[in-house]
């Protein structure tokens, strides 16, 4: 069996990097990402999965992270080089003027679409199937999945694992599953031949960094545990959780008042969003020795690329001849480069749904030039985690930023954030939007340091 | 895999089926690497690999020191690229009365023939497994399958070694490393300096027990199991009647082989002194493949008796028919 | 000495990560001529070359990983690795700077050294240099390969059965992808020596024009054809290949 039809086994079609790689790649082979390029996209059947009995719902997002996960037996064949076959074989087109590398974010996979380019995310999510743990006691998580994580890394010395456990966001899938995030460290031969062979001569690599840090501890070589990530939970919060915490989880029945995560030793790369900085020099010496340009898009929180990213494709839709009015946020994975293009509409990337993300498109929205019509769509993690901001707040959001109009697209809000249908309904929510538009023609290199030249605002990222 | 132009590392290499082994892999086309305590012995052995076509390398080691088999097999892989087959082949035995061997020795033998295989197998199969192929040869013994009295340790260390290879298979196997083999030769009585340098507390001295087959015999065997590795492989006729008794019959082959071990394998008339023999140092001298038991001679006598036995057999049927 | 000929010995070398036999042949004081092989190839092939250049030349076949008397990684090597292999080799060996004569694939894996290991090169000969950039999908250089067939000599076939059988149709089929893959156009330019590109004047793999723009596209280069012969000039004409051959043994450097 070819690498990537054994990697497509244990990859976990959620997962950012997963997304990433998914999307642009249809993006690039002219189709979009409706179901997370994996599932159906259906209204009705989104409608009925969403009319479950909440019980029924909550076990369903449970049991899909069961399914999920593979079982520990299997975890030897965990390979990154079958990896890296995989994330190659979404895009089978070139050469390519530009290929984006590093960490995950959504706003970067719609700046990859404008520019037509490969994105290799460094990031991808592998879940172990594992019902001995509890979610809410860290410290056996981490013990218990550690000579697993040690495994992993072990086989894999390309890469390092970040076993990532959250009792927040992610509750009901870590009840069946354990996260174990691979970072590359390491270029590898695979991702090394695309560079060489797919890229145009003299053409650019892009790399995205995000910079955001987790407090850590190490677990083996290369092989370390995460309590906690970006979400409604600060970090602080989760290390020394209080009484807001005590309060979620007495609404989830758990036996547990309080958090007592192992005690962490350093910090390192934030598990999923995080850029390892280990793989730049092999992507400069590769730069070097085949005459492409390096360039570098950093910024601390993956958020902060969303204004920056919305704020070019107005830019460059105005350039195109294309509307610049309408404004499409997407949430965590659910975008979908092709549609947004494809509507005129200018994407913001919302990380998830709550408060952070929320009070990043109020503060969009307060010092951009207003937009006609703003749509929100919204991702389902499965439960009310804390800081999950309901959606007649972004119903109010957008209602009072907008001209024209301001809506929650493809959303249950009955259902909601237990919306089993989520990802079934978002695309034909998008599709649903007057009207149509050709594609602009692609967004390149030099037209960003043009746009960064001429704007007056200051972003929050660093563009070298 | 094609002896010619393989890497083969034999432990035990100074004398009998080790030496043995390695000269008829050099024969082959193969690169040797020799490992033994006895330098000079190894030295020779090189010496006469080399004349006898292939290229050899002598490495005198211990092989209960761990480190010095992991440093045996850097050195294999620095000299010659790689390393294609090992053979486990180091191994003491003592003849003893089991309350009278002193424990120590006990333990020395489980030591030397049990671990050693263990750390040979430790420091090679990392190499196979990133090479995606290899051979391990194990050693092993009738007397796994029929073990002996006297020689307690020795038999427990060849059963061991038996179930080690079948372990590590089934683990290679769900690791996926399905070009790496593991495989057991168990020969029966072979003519080797084995039984002149053994510790000894019986009173009585010890000699190979008949039948006597040649250390060439089941260095060919190796040979052969290289090219095509099987899980285990008895040498010779009483090797395979021993085992097929063990399986049929085993408290009657428990019995015959006792009275058996009582009446050949230890002189009835022949004294010896209390000897801790090469257990902790190696005995004197450069070595050799065969102990002066005749193995070839007593093979070729028995191929003769058996030749005229069929013959005389045949001439009496066609008597018989009127032919 | 005639030809029937056999190669001197037969050396080994711990080197690229396994045991790497190399075939030579000549005089032993002479300067030194490495050479490359091609897919499915081995060090056998170079035998009429190296009996023509044995008075002038000490002439060493390595096989590379996976091919001829070398045993190779469970995974076939690519173009990078297979070079590496080579680079490594020219190391351990002390052959840096020696003449490189390489064959068809062979001489992307020389041309590839220019990337990561340019002052292990000597003067260049590169016999039939694959891929034509124009004709890079698996149909088109099958039916290259069968077209040239009538013009190689008819004891080439049992050689390079020989070879196919030691490394394997998966490690062929493998190699055949990232020989196919591999933008040679690119690295020609890095190529910091003389080179020499020969083509067979009934080569169907290599066409004329390929070949003259892969002389125009390197920094020092210079186009020979051979009349009358195929892809496989180093088997077919080793006499006159070796005539391209022996200016270039005044300049190696070492």
């Amino acid at each position: 069996m070819s690498g990537r039809l054994r990697a497509a086994r244990y990859l976990v079609d959620f997962d950012s990097g997963v997304n990433t790689a998914r999307a642009v790649g249809r993006y690039l082979r002219g189709k979009d990402h409706r179901g997370m390029s994996v599932g159906p996209s259906s209204r009705p059947l989104a409608a009925l999965a969403a009319s479950l009995p909440t019980g029924v719902r909550r076990g369903g997002f449970s049991v899909m992270g069961t399914l999920q996960g593979i079982p520990l037996d299997q975890v030897r064949r965990i390979s990154a080089d079958d990896i890296a076959d995989w994330i190659t074989a979404q895009y089978p087109g070139g050469p390519y003027p530009v290929v984006v590398v590093g960490s995950p974010s959504g706003a970067a996979v719609h700046l990859a679409a404008a520019l037509r380019a490969p994105y290799l995310p460094q990031t991808t999510l592998v879940a172990v199937r594992e019902l001995g743990t509890h979610p809410d006691d860290p410290r056996d998580a981490m013990e218990a999945l550690a000579p697993t994580t040690r495994l992993v890394a072990h086989r894999n010395p390309e890469v390092a694992v970040h076993h990532m456990h959250d009792p927040a966001q992610d509750r009901p899938m870590l009840e069946g599953m354990a996260y174990l995030r691979l970072k590359r460290r390491v270029l590898g031969r695979t991702l090394e031949r695309f560079l060489e062979e797919r890229l145009m001569p003299g053409g650019t690599i892009l790399l995205v960094e995000c910079t955001r840090t987790w407090r850590s501890r190490q677990v083996g070589e290369r092989a370390y545990f995460q309590f906690g990530c970006l979400g409604g939970v600060s970090e602080e919060e989760y290390h020394d959780s209080g009484a807001r915490i005590a309060d979620y989880l007495a609404r989830e029945r758990s036996p547990r008042r309080r958090w007592e995560p192992p005690e962490p030793d350093g910090r390192r790369p934030e598990a999923e969003w995080g850029f390892d900085p280990a793989l730049r020099p092999d992507l400069e010496e590769l730069a070097a020795r085949c005459g492409y340009r390096l360039r570098r898009l950093v910024v601390e929180e993956p958020q902060e690329l969303s204004d920056f990213v919305a704020d070019l494709h107005r830019w460059w839709y105005r350039r195109r001849g294309l509307p610049t009015q309408r404004l499409l946020a997407q949430s965590y994975v659910q975008w979908d480069p092709l549609w947004a293009q494809r509507l005129g509409a200018v994407p913001f990337w919302l990380r998830f749904n709550m408060a952070p993300s929320f009070q990043d498109l109020q503060r969009y929205l307060g010092h951009t030039d207003r937009y006609d019509e703003i749509y929100v769509n919204l991702f389902s993690q499965g439960l009310w985690s804390p800081g999950v901001v309901p959606v007649h707040h972004w119903r109010e959001l957008a209602a009072s930023a907008a001209r024209v109009r301001g809506e929650v697209i493809g959303v249950d809000e009955d259902a909601y954030p237990l919306d089993a249908g989520s990802t079934m309904r978002y695309q034909p929510a998008f599709a649903a939007l007057p009207p149509r538009h050709a594609l602009p023609a692609p967004l390149d290199v030099a037209e960003i340091d043009r746009f960064l030249g001429t704007s007056t605002d200051s972003y929050r990222l660093s563009w070298r | 895999m094609r002896v010619r132009d393989s890497v083969v590392v034999v432990t035990g290499a100074s004398s009998g089926i080790g030496r043995a082994t390695a000269l008829a892999c050099a024969a082959a086309g193969a690169a040797v690497v020799l490992a033994a305590r006895r330098a000079e012995a190894l030295d020779e052995v090189a010496r006469e690999c080399e004349t006898a076509g292939g290229e050899a390398l002598a490495v005198p080691i211990d092989v209960t020191d761990a480190d010095a088999v992991q440093a045996l097999a850097r050195r294999a892989v620095e000299r010659f690229g790689r390393i294609d087959v090992w053979v486990n082949c180091a191994a003491v035995t003592a003849f003893a009365p089991f309350q009278e061997i002193p424990l120590e020795e006990f333990r020395r033998i489980l030591d030397v023939d049990v671990m050693g295989y263990v750390h040979g197998a430790r420091a090679a199969l990392p190499y196979m497994r990133d090479q995606g192929k290899g051979v391990l040869v194990n050693v092993s013994s009738i007397v796994a399958a029929v073990p002996q009295p006297y020689t307690h340790a020795y038999s427990m260390s060849k059963a061991a070694v038996r179930v080690l290879s079948s372990s590590l298979r089934q683990e290679l196997r769900l690791d996926g490393a399905k070009g790496v083999k593991v495989c057991t030769v168990m020969p029966p009585t072979v003519d080797t300096p084995f039984f002149d340098h053994t510790a000894n507390y019986t009173g009585r001295k010890a000699k190979a027990m008949p039948p006597v087959y040649s250390a060439e015999r089941v260095a060919r065997t190796i040979v052969d199991l290289i090219r095509v590795p099987r899980r285990e492989v008895l040498v010779g006729p009483m090797a395979r009647n021993l085992m097929l008794q063990s399986k049929l019959a085993p408290g009657l082959a428990e019995r015959m082989m006792a009275s058996q071990v009582d009446k050949m394998h230890l002189y009835r008339t022949k004294p010896a002194p209390a000897t801790s023999g090469n257990l902790f140092q190696p005995a004197p001298g450069t070595g050799s493949v065969s102990g002066g038991w005749h193995g070839r001679r007593q093979t070729a006598l028995r191929r003769v008796a058996s030749t005229a036995a069929l013959l005389a057999g045949g001439a009496a049927v066609a008597r018989r028919w009127g032919l | 000495m005639g030809p029937l000929t056999r190669w001197d010995t037969h050396g080994f070398t711990a080197a690229a990560g396994t045991r790497v036999h190399a075939a030579l042949l000549g005089n032993a004081d002479a300067p030194t001529v490495v050479c490359v092989h091609g897919l499915g190839c081995s060090h056998r092939y170079f035998l009429p070359l190296a009996r023509a250049l044995r008075r002038d030349a000490r002439v060493v076949a390595p096989d590379l990983p996976g091919f001829g008397r070398t045993r190779g990684p469970s995974r076939a090597l690519d173009i990078r690795g297979l070079s590496q292999a080579l680079a490594d080799w020219l190391r351990a060996t002390a052959r840096a700077g020696a003449v490189v004569v390489a064959n068809s694939t062979g001489c992307q894996v020389a041309v590839d050294m220019a990337l990561h290991s340019p002052e292990l090169l000597g003067p260049l000969v590169l016999v039939g240099p694959t891929v034509d950039r124009r004709a890079r999908t698996l149909p088109q250089q099958v039916g290259r390969l069968i077209a040239d067939s009538p013009w190689e000599r008819p004891t080439l076939g049992p050689v390079l059965l020989r070879d196919w059988a030691a490394c394997g149709a998966r490690r062929y089929a493998a190699t055949f992808a990232y020989m196919l893959t591999d933008p040679i156009e690119r690295k020609l330019p890095h190529v910091p020596v003389p080179t020499v590109v020969v083509r067979g004047a009934r080569d169907p793999v290599v066409p004329r024009a390929w070949a003259e723009e892969v002389t125009r596209t390197l920094p020092d280069g210079r186009l020979a054809e051979v009349p009358g012969v195929g892809h496989t000039v180093n088997w077919s004409a080793p006499e006159r290949l070796a005539r391209l051959v022996r200016p270039l043994l005044a300049g190696e450097h070492t």
